[in-house]
């Protein structure tokens, strides 16, 4: 455990506000509310909880939580990678909120795994679910290893294709609904996909529970009775993957023993953001507070002493030249890299914490190489970051302008938007009198035609200062940098803010160091790679 | 009365000064504001086409030199730009991508010159080189994705401004004609699709080389489709029908709300005018409603709304929304 500079106060928050926790959450573009009423009662350290409607389904929390760099930085992370909920049934307006998490990369999943075993101490089972589409063994890699699979086993004929009816006699809804679906320029037909499916489930899913045990041994997470590794396999073609063994892989740490926490775990991710959003000491109901207000703590470093001496402050084993500018700045450069202007001093604050997370969560830069870089090459630098919530974008830009030259923080931003609201597309074209004429090859490059973008910028600067007090970094310092629309996959319209590349080698290690330094003491040796 | 007619537009005239209706007062506030912007360079072949059209139907006179803004900022070897150079850098990075030599600004320069009685044969030209394998008309140039990936509105938006150039300047010889009307009645290659606007600018191309082939089915169909999920007037799709391209299944379109245009209504009035006695009557009837709700003084020209974000995504009022609005409340 690291320096607390505060406290997720549960048991007082819950006496405070009656056990009554409500709020809303805005993903995707849709805004839904949750409610739920809790009961509890201390014991010792920790508080069992339960829902004023459901007293035999209960969890435990401790009291209070310290909030040091790697809890800050868990809850950035969670509000990236983790899942809010779904839409209740009967009234889409409402979400009923789970917990789950959705990361592939070993290191980050331990060190999620850590932060939920000290938020629920007790009585939790955990999955490690390793989800993919069977078509990922209908060719190349992962149809040897099915094969692999079966010599082992002494299973010769296991390629000659059975038919449906005989390995899957009674077919269910999903069963139904996936033969009714069409699926362009695909070879074979739904009925052979859905009856390689049910042929080799079975081993698929052996195949890929076994690699998903070994990578979390890997990664120093012993599985056992409360630690476990499944494998989720998807109907072929059903999401990501459209041709023969192509993956399109998901990974998950799935929780049993905390159903009812929801509502309680959204409302702590929230208040977290909104005070450090608002500079807060304190946020709704005392549920969090902080030492002081929130930018004032942390640590202060040394940006020279740090690239030039800290175990953190290196790429590739290598450090960069660091000379003072005009005051109050530095100009560095890596090796076979370009100059950059940065602040001679940074405080390290929480807010830092929060974006480290959710940039680890969210960002454009593979996870890998973050956790190499520091003896290893940085492959294919890139700054990246895409959202369709305003306030997650401002944060990694308050985040960024406090260690770089403002005008180097954002090259260019654009708007991204799914095949689903094309169609909402041409209608704004028309409006404009023009056609939409599309880029690239399949059509998912930069937008042609400039009125249809130029249309959309407006959208995209208002949902950046939405739910902010005053107008956004990225409406006020980086409108002009709007490029175009960009109609790409297959969801909401969402912004996209690239960065300088130039960026990447000071400000990863900082973020590095903002999550995992209390884990962590030499990251040339203590990531398990 | 002078009357002019854009495939964008049903047939035009001057109004007179005791038609000036709240919806003239919007479009000559449009219009004078574009006239400054083109006074700065910041011209399209779109934004000058509507211009036009605005000032043929706004009461008072208007001089403008619009050949000389097209020449001073729409012309480049000889060819009709899409974007001034000026109005290029709206976008960052554009770079020279504003360097676009489209059908609809060239479709643009060539009404402006036609209707004002000037020489229109680089245009002619222009439009002609956009023809592509097969007989429709489209901006492979400009954009090289592959057909298969094109939205299939953009082609019959272009086919549709192309012909009216080429027929109206007699330069489109009969084989050409034959295998261009053979593309536009294709269901693969102009598949059966459910959007108002695109059936009505692949019927106005249709209608242009022969009427006797209207799609009197598809028209009624659409016309009663597309007034499905709106209270007045017409949507250009049907939300609930929206698909996955992939596979085929709905797609989840719940917190989505389709909106009316007065554009898909002057669209639809058009496309109304070729369908049977019923459904010419219905639409007829339901045209009125619109008239008198756009009539209304609190009654707006909407723009979509991404889910539950309360921003318009897009366009809601525009030139030739208000146009169209003009159009319906004062015919």
């Amino acid at each position: 455990m690291g320096v607390s500079y505060g406290r997720v106060n549960i048991l007082s928050f819950l006496e405070e506000a009656n056990g009554k926790v409500t709020g809303q959450v805005l993903t995707d573009a849709k805004i839904r509310w949750y409610e739920a009423e809790y009961d509890w009662v201390p014991e010792g350290d920790l508080i069992k909880i339960w829902k004023t409607s459901s007293p035999n389904n209960f969890f435990y929390m401790p009291q209070s939580i310290p909030l040091d760099f790697a809890m800050t930085a868990f809850f950035g992370l969670y509000s990236g990678d983790g899942s809010k909920g779904v839409d209740d049934r009967a009234d889409p307006s409402r979400i009923r909120p789970n917990i789950s998490f959705s990361q592939r990369e070993r290191t980050l999943v331990k060190f999620a795994l850590n932060c939920f075993e000290t938020i629920f101490p007790v009585g939790v089972n955990f999955s490690f679910t390793l989800g993919e589409d069977s078509a990922y063994f209908m060719a190349g890699e992962g149809l040897e290893r099915l094969r692999d699979y079966y010599l082992a086993k002494g299973e010769l004929s296991w390629s000659t294709p059975k038919q449906l009816i005989d390995v899957r006699p009674r077919l269910d809804a999903a069963d139904n609904r996936y033969l009714a679906e069409t699926r362009q320029g695909i070879a074979g037909t739904s009925e052979e996909h859905l009856a390689f499916y049910y042929q080799h489930k079975s081993a698929m899913e052996e195949i890929l529970a076994t690699e998903k045990a070994a990578d979390l041994e890997s990664a120093g997470i012993t599985l056992g009775a409360n630690l476990k590794a499944v494998a989720s396999l998807r109907r072929p073609f059903k999401k990501g993957a459209r041709e023969m063994g192509r993956s399109s892989r998901s990974d998950e740490l799935q929780m049993t023993g905390v159903g009812p926490a929801g509502e309680l775990f959204l409302k702590i991710m929230h208040s977290i953001e909104s005070s450090l959003a608002g500079d807060n000491a304190v946020s709704d109901f005392g549920l969090i507070t902080w030492e002081a207000i929130p930018s004032s703590l942390g640590v202060d470093l040394d940006t020279k002493e740090f690239f030039q001496s800290s175990s953190w402050g290196q790429i590739n084993s290598s450090r960069p030249n660091v000379e003072p500018d005009s005051p109050g700045w530095l100009l560095g450069r890596y090796p076979a890299s370009s100059e950059v202007k940065l602040r001679a001093k940074v405080k390290l604050n929480l807010l830092w914490a929060y974006v480290s997370g959710l940039y680890l969560a969210e960002g454009s830069t593979p996870k890998s190489e973050l956790f190499t870089m520091f003896t290893g090459p940085l492959r294919s630098p890139s700054l990246g970051f895409t959202s369709s919530e305003g306030t997650s974008i401002e944060l990694l830009l308050r985040v960024l302008q406090s260690i770089f030259d403002k005008d180097k923080v954002v090259t260019s931003w654009k708007v991204k938007v799914g095949n689903q609201y094309f169609p909402e597309l041409v209608v704004i074209g028309m409006k404009n009198a023009v056609p939409m004429l599309r880029g690239g090859n399949s059509g998912d490059g930069k937008l042609r035609t400039m009125e249809v973008s130029l249309a959309v910028k407006q959208w995209a600067l208002e949902v950046a200062s939405a739910d902010l007090p005053g107008e956004s970094l990225l409406s006020s310092v980086y409108g002009d940098r709007f490029s175009h629309v960009e109609p790409t996959g297959a969801g909401v319209a969402r912004i996209d803010v690239t960065a300088s590349a130039a960026l990447c080698r000071w400000f990863f290690p900082l973020m590095m160091l903002c999550v995992f330094q209390e884990l962590v003491d030499d990251p040339r040796t203590g990531f398990q790679l | 009365m002078k009357q002019i007619e854009s495939v964008w537009t049903p047939k035009i005239s001057k109004l007179s000064n005791s038609e000036v209706s709240r919806w003239v007062r919007h479009l000559e506030n449009w219009f004078n504001s574009e006239i400054e912007k083109f006074e700065n360079g910041e011209v399209a072949g779109s934004t000058i086409l509507v211009a036009y059209l605005a000032s043929q139907a706004l009461p008072d006179k208007r001089n403008v030199d619009w050949a000389g803004i097209i020449q001073e900022h729409l012309m480049l070897d000889g060819k009709a730009l899409a974007y001034s150079e000026i109005y290029g850098q709206k976008l960052y990075k554009f770079d020279d991508q504003w360097q676009q030599f489209n059908v609809n600004s060239a479709y643009a320069c060539w009404f402006i010159h036609f209707n004002e009685g000037l020489e229109v044969g680089k245009f002619v030209d222009q439009i002609a080189k956009k023809r592509q394998a097969g007989g429709l008309y489209f901006d492979q140039d400009t954009s090289p994705t592959t057909y298969r990936h094109r939205m299939k509105s953009e082609i019959a938006m272009s086919t549709a401004m192309s012909l009216d150039v080429l027929t109206q300047s007699d330069a489109l010889p009969d084989s050409l004609r034959k295998e261009s009307l053979a593309a536009l009645v294709d269901p693969l290659a102009m598949p059966v699709l459910n959007y108002l606007s695109y059936e009505y600018f692949r019927s106005r191309a249709v209608f242009s080389l022969d009427p006797t082939l209207l799609d009197r089915q598809r028209i009624e169909t659409l016309l009663t489709k597309c007034a499905q999920e709106i209270e007045f007037g017409w949507s250009d799709f049907v939300m609930s029908e929206k698909t996955n391209d992939y596979m085929g299944t709905a797609t989840r379109v719940s917190r989505d709300k389709n909106i009316h245009s007065p554009l898909l209504g002057s669209m639809a009035s058009w496309l109304m005018d070729h369908t049977c006695p019923e459904i010419m009557s219905e639409s007829k009837s339901r045209l009125e409603k619109y008239v008198t709700h756009l009539g209304k003084p609190q009654s707006d020209i909407p723009a979509f709304k991404m889910r539950d974000l309360q921003f318009d995504f897009g366009s809601s009022v525009s030139g030739i929304e208000l146009i169209s609005a003009t159009y319906l409340t004062s015919a």
